[in-house]
């Protein structure tokens, strides 16, 4: 059947990319010139009626090409290039395999040296990933770890990380919307330790291998194996984005002295296990500093950052019935809240309740993100939204952004010497906290210790 | 740079995995055709799909059908994937000639 489709002009290279991606080049894109939500009801008749109609008439007869071209890859992890450092470099920019930063370059040595932390066969699929729908597999991990300069032993966590953004649920196809959001991988378990991950001071810079390497391998991996790209690529349509996020690893001895569960353990692992989660972050807070003896002294400016990082934006979690923000918490901060007899729950509810913005705020920033206002009334109606999201037709009325207490991530980590918190908005239905669990040799150890790099 | 050791690369990204469909379909007349309308319910699709409508008849073709958006869905909503599944089905219920899908933006 013929299909027809309408593009604004920002969109047209990505809507190449995707249906050559998805193998269906002869779609016909007909192109609405400008960016839709800046035009006035009146130039965005015009442009329908003398931009758009006459493209999609076009379409409705163009001839459909015989030939179609099939380019030939390379066979997944064959070598691909010859040269010296330099030439490596300057052949990564080309082919846009890099994130512009210099590469280790993937040789089959050290390729191998990666593959030998697991037992699985390096061609397994773990999933096939978008726009490119190309197979991830164990193999592309282990190579895209080493460009990102990963230790070999880190491959297990690699791994999970590739796992959890092949699951469905993690709706990777939405990582090049316009919202730019980046994924953050968090690490909580024994391997933390062992691997050298940072806890403290510093938690979210570049400075440590483990968390600055882990977190630019997903990145690489992103561009590599699910086809993400910034321009000249067209796939990854973050209007402007940010760099990626470093590994964020937690401090698992500050939780158990409260007597607190792990964030693992809230992910619904045991205590023992090392776990990997990924979640999409679409806006962080300011520093949140709180002090006092209650845990609603400390609550109050951490419920206005979890309220205002995200701010109108939440409208999104309503509309797509979905929400995994992340509380990143000072061990000090959480001990002032534990010390109240406060629990991570309790946490959790409070914010629940407490998160609230004025549906007018709401309903007006629909027209700037979408083209067009919406109302609560209206999302009831389709059932988009829960009844309580029009009990009434008060503009002021105070509507919850948070959909769920239990969908609050809370992670210790950060400088414990230091009163200060960190929220990070995720990106509603994209990108939701999506965990493995991290599979290791029976060995592991043993091999951790042979690289005399760990603390097995 | 004579002395420089060369290195072996392997190649990093996945093996592709979609084929190519080649459709040779398209609408060269539209007259009497029925043309589904499916939209994300974002950037005033709806208000492009009446104006298309318009545009169809002022040109004669006024027995063209139209399938309205609602009949599929939101492909955008928070039940994106259960209503993307179904077009197939439903342009087939409704024998759909020719599909316009938007908004892309």
């Amino acid at each position: 059947m013929p299909a027809f489709s309408i593009v604004s002009t920002g969109f047209m290279r990505q809507a190449e990319a995707t249906r050559k991606a998805m193998g269906i080049p002869h779609v016909w894109i007909a192109e609405y010139p400008g960016v839709i939500p800046n035009d006035s009801d009146e130039i965005f008749e015009r442009k329908i009626r003398e931009d758009v109609f006459p493209s999609l008439l076009e379409g409705f007869a163009a001839p459909v090409d015989d030939v179609v071209d099939v380019e030939v890859e390379p066979v997944p992890g064959s070598v691909a290039f010859h040269g010296t450092f330099d030439q490596v470099q300057d052949h990564v920019v080309e082919q846009l395999w890099g994130d512009g930063l210099p590469v280790v370059p993937p040789t089959p040595q050290r390729v191998e040296k990666f593959l030998a932390f697991t037992d699985r066969d390096p061609d397994e699929v773990l999933g096939i990933l978008h726009p490119e729908l190309r197979e991830a597999t164990i193999r592309t991990v282990a190579i895209n770890g080493v460009m990102a300069g990963c230790r070999p032993e880190y491959l297990p966590i690699l791994v999970a990380v590739a796992e959890a953004i092949a699951d469905p649920h993690f709706r990777l196809e939405d990582a090049g919307s316009t919202p730019g959001w980046e994924p953050l991988v968090i690490v909580s378990g024994p391997l933390v330790g062992q691997l050298d991950f940072n806890t403290e001071g510093g938690l979210m810079r570049v400075g440590r291998r483990a968390n600055a390497t882990v977190g630019r391998f997903l990145r690489l991996f992103m561009r590599n194996v699910a086809g993400f790209r910034v321009p000249p690529g067209g796939t990854d349509k973050g209007s402007i984005g940010y760099s990626f996020n470093v590994a964020l690893a937690e401090n698992e001895a500050a939780v158990r002295e409260l007597g607190w569960t792990t964030f693992g353990q809230d992910r619904g692992f045991d205590p023992e296990d090392t776990v990997v989660t990924v979640q999409s972050v679409v806006g962080i807070s300011p520093p949140i500093y709180s002090g006092g003896s209650t845990a609603l002294e400390h609550l109050e400016y951490i419920t206005y950052y979890a309220t205002h990082t995200p701010g109108p934006w939440a409208y999104t979690n309503i509309k797509y019935g979905q929400a995994t923000p992340l509380l990143v918490m000072s061990p000090s901060v959480a001990s002032g809240i534990a010390d109240d007899g406060w629990s991570k729950d309790d946490i959790r509810q409070h914010l629940f309740e407490n998160v609230r913005l004025p549906a007018r705020l709401l309903e007006r920033y629909g027209r700037h993100v979408e083209g067009a206002e919406f109302t609560f009334a209206d999302y009831v109606a389709r059932k988009v939204a829960d009844p309580l999201y029009a009990e009434s037709d008060d503009p002021d009325r105070l509507l919850p952004l948070l959909l769920a207490p239990g969908h609050t991530g809370i992670v210790l980590a950060g400088d414990p010497g230091r009163n200060q918190c960190r929220w990070y908005a995720n990106n509603h239905e994209q990108g939701p906290a999506t965990s493995r669990l991290v599979r290791l040799l029976p060995d592991y150890s043993d091999r951790l210790d042979a690289t005399g790099n760990g603390d097995g | 740079m004579g002395d420089e050791q060369l290195l072996e690369v392997v190649w990093p990204m996945g093996r592709a995995t979609k084929g190519r469909i080649v459709s040779k379909e398209r609408l060269p007349d539209p007259r009497g055709k029925t043309i589904a309308f499916i939209w994300d319910y974002v950037f005033r699709g709806n208000e492009m799909f009446e104006i298309i409508k318009d545009e169809l008849h002022s040109r004669g073709y006024d027995d063209v059908t139209f399938i309205d958006f609602d009949v599929f869905g939101d492909t955008h909503g928070a039940d994106e994937r259960a209503v993307v599944e179904d077009i197939p089905n439903k342009l087939l219920k409704y024998r759909a000639d020719a599909a316009i899908v938007g908004v892309g933006a």
